[in-house]
């Protein structure tokens, strides 16, 4: 089989604070995100799935286990080579407010993330804009975050994760703030991109039904451990572990409205 | 019998620094006694407006009631002062919010908290046994009385709070997005215990919040607003089931976050208006996919649903 884009192999990590007991946030779980493939990584508040996550992009060490991308295990790389293979490895976070540099515009946003020397900046990164939406592109170049709609805060945030051209891109709640009505725009723009470019995605979200719906794959987490994983579509409809079940039946169900034919 | 709560055409503006925007724009809204109201909407519909608005909350310096009433048991408090508000405060009407760790006092023990909200209410009970049957009534041990808020989990302090506000036996209890900090199983907890608590004292309730699902299962009456105006409003079966205006119709095809038979996700296109740029049309023109060339001009007075539920709503392509 293909080697994965991302082999997450027995991560630990516990954190300790003085005067209590360590907390055991990943307890030796074990997960891997094929080439262009979909992983939802659910669980509630203190499961542990965001810890998981910032293991996987590097930004915290896990207490033993190895973060294995394309082939290369990041432990191993020297400080170069590091930084070389996360290009490949993109994040999108919840608040796009506070993970764009507020003093910046879009386009020295967009000019922070593109290669150099690979014709105008400007072009390259207007076509970007007008990718995620942001169109014309020209016209957002300009603006700073705080002059557009979270909306298209989030839309920002992921052309400028597109331009390094990423082969996997890990997003933590990236919907958590989007109302709902414009939730459907970021997630077709997010299944564009897969089709287009082949990208893998490891969602970590606590939302099932948008896990269910938009994930080839799902892992389950509780206290640190992958509880069940499997099919998004089989284990989020009819799971088998006990806790998946609960976190399933939890979910107020909205049937679906009649007469809906007005849109698309 | 005069209901609880009446908003009455309001209209509130907030104006600083030379910008004015509509948080409510010729909002009617009734909650009758005992009654399970929702209120959905995304950020920017002015639901949290109408929250605060119902305690004389809205910021005074900033805050003005333009034209419309605000009626509280058939009282006209529209123009009260801060003082006369303080007396509505908490008994007929009290609110439990998002987060409850900014609304408990962080150096005050619970058990104190809802004894002074208790003292403040019902001066000639018993406190302490009164406290320790509202911790009950919470399904919080009686412990928690000798916690501090910090050392509670997000699910007891929204209990905490609740009981807070229980202490002063509002007949009212307005909820803006009580559960969304909380996880879906203890959000589940929360939401069987405000059914339960509602039955057993016969209180009325307004439950604010964007997650149509929690509104669903909560309510028996839903008020949709969109951009400070509210646009449908009827029985949760009709307004959920057969949606007539498009912007319920568009925001329930969202929420169910299922694909298409093309594989896409429902969407509205565009994004919310501002609310300081709005025009006299209706506000989701620009989105709406029924848009004709009288939405641009005015907004329509309420008027039943055409082929759906007995819902009523405001959208020219049902007059």
């Amino acid at each position: 089989m293909a080697e994965p884009i991302l082999r997450l192999e027995n991560i630990s990590k516990s954190f300790r604070r003085p005067g209590h007991a360590p907390v055991q946030a990943v307890d030796n779980v074990s997960l891997e995100v094929g080439r262009g493939e979909t992983v939802a990584l659910v669980g509630e508040s203190g499961s542990g799935k965001s810890t998981l996550g910032r293991i996987a992009l590097g930004l915290l060490a896990p207490d033993s286990g190895r973060v294995v991308l394309e082939g290369k295990v990041l432990r191993e790389l020297s400080a170069s080579e590091l930084r070389q293979a996360r290009i490949a490895m993109q994040p999108i976070f919840q608040d796009a407010s506070s993970s764009l540099n507020p003093r910046r515009s879009a386009r020295e946003l967009m000019a922070q993330a593109l290669p150099e020397a690979k014709g105008s900046v400007d072009e390259q990164a207007a076509r970007l804009l007008d990718r995620v939406g942001l169109s014309p592109g020209r016209d957002y170049l300009a603006r700073f975050p705080h002059e557009i709609s979270g909306g298209q805060r989030q839309r920002l945030a992921i052309a400028r994760a597109l331009a390094m051209n990423p082969k996997l891109i890990i997003a933590d709640e990236p919907l958590s703030g989007a109302d709902v009505s414009i939730r459907g725009q970021v997630l077709n723009l997010l299944l564009d991109i897969k089709e287009e470019r082949g990208v893998a995605y490891l969602m970590i979200t606590h939302d099932i039904s948008i896990a269910r719906h938009f994930a080839d794959r799902v892992a389950v987490m509780q206290r640190g451990v992958i509880v069940e994983t499997g099919p998004a579509a089989q284990v989020l409809t009819s799971p088998s572990h006990p806790y998946t079940r609960e976190l399933v039946a939890a979910v107020p169900v909205l049937a679906a409205p009649e007469a809906a034919s007005i849109y698309r | 019998m005069a209901p609880i709560l009446e908003f009455d055409a309001l209209r509130l503006a907030y104006r600083a620094r030379g910008t004015v925007a509509y948080a409510m724009n010729d909002v009617s809204l009734v909650v009758g006694e005992g009654e399970a109201v929702g209120l959905v909407g995304e950020s920017g519909s002015g639901k949290s407006t109408l929250a605060r608005a119902t305690l004389g909350l809205t910021p005074r310096r900033i805050a003005t009631i333009e034209s419309g009433r605000i009626l509280i048991g058939g009282t006209d408090v529209t123009r009260f002062s801060e003082d006369q508000w303080q007396a509505m405060r908490g008994n007929p009407v009290a609110m439990v919010f998002q987060d409850p760790l900014s609304y408990l006092n962080p150096v005050m023990r619970v058990g104190k908290q809802i004894a002074e909200s208790v003292r403040a209410h019902a001066p000639g009970l018993a406190v302490a046994t009164r406290v320790v049957e509202l911790l009950s009534l919470v399904k919080l041990p009686a412990a928690a009385a000798d916690a501090y808020p910090h050392e509670l989990s997000g699910g007891m302090r929204q209990r905490a709070l609740l009981a807070v506000a229980l202490g002063c036996e509002p007949k009212l209890l307005v909820a803006d997005e009580p559960t969304t900090a909380l996880d879906v199983t203890t959000q589940a907890e929360i939401l069987a215990l405000i059914r339960e608590l509602r039955e057993r004292l016969g209180m009325a309730l307004l439950l604010i919040s964007h997650d149509l699902g929690i509104v669903a299962s909560a309510c028996d009456r839903i008020y949709v607003m969109y951009a400070g105006h509210t646009v449908e409003w009827g029985a949760t079966a009709d307004v959920f089931q057969r949606p007539a205006h498009p912007y319920t119709v568009g925001l329930l095809k969202a929420a169910q976050a299922a694909r298409n038979s093309e594989g896409r996700f429902a969407t509205i296109s565009g994004d919310p208006p501002n609310l300081s740029e709005l025009s006299p049309g209706c506000p989701f023109t620009p989105r709406c996919p029924q848009a004709r060339a009288e939405c641009r001009e005015s907004m329509p007075a309420p008027s039943p649903a055409r082929n759906a539920g007995a819902q009523t709503l405001r959208c020219w392509a049902h007059r």
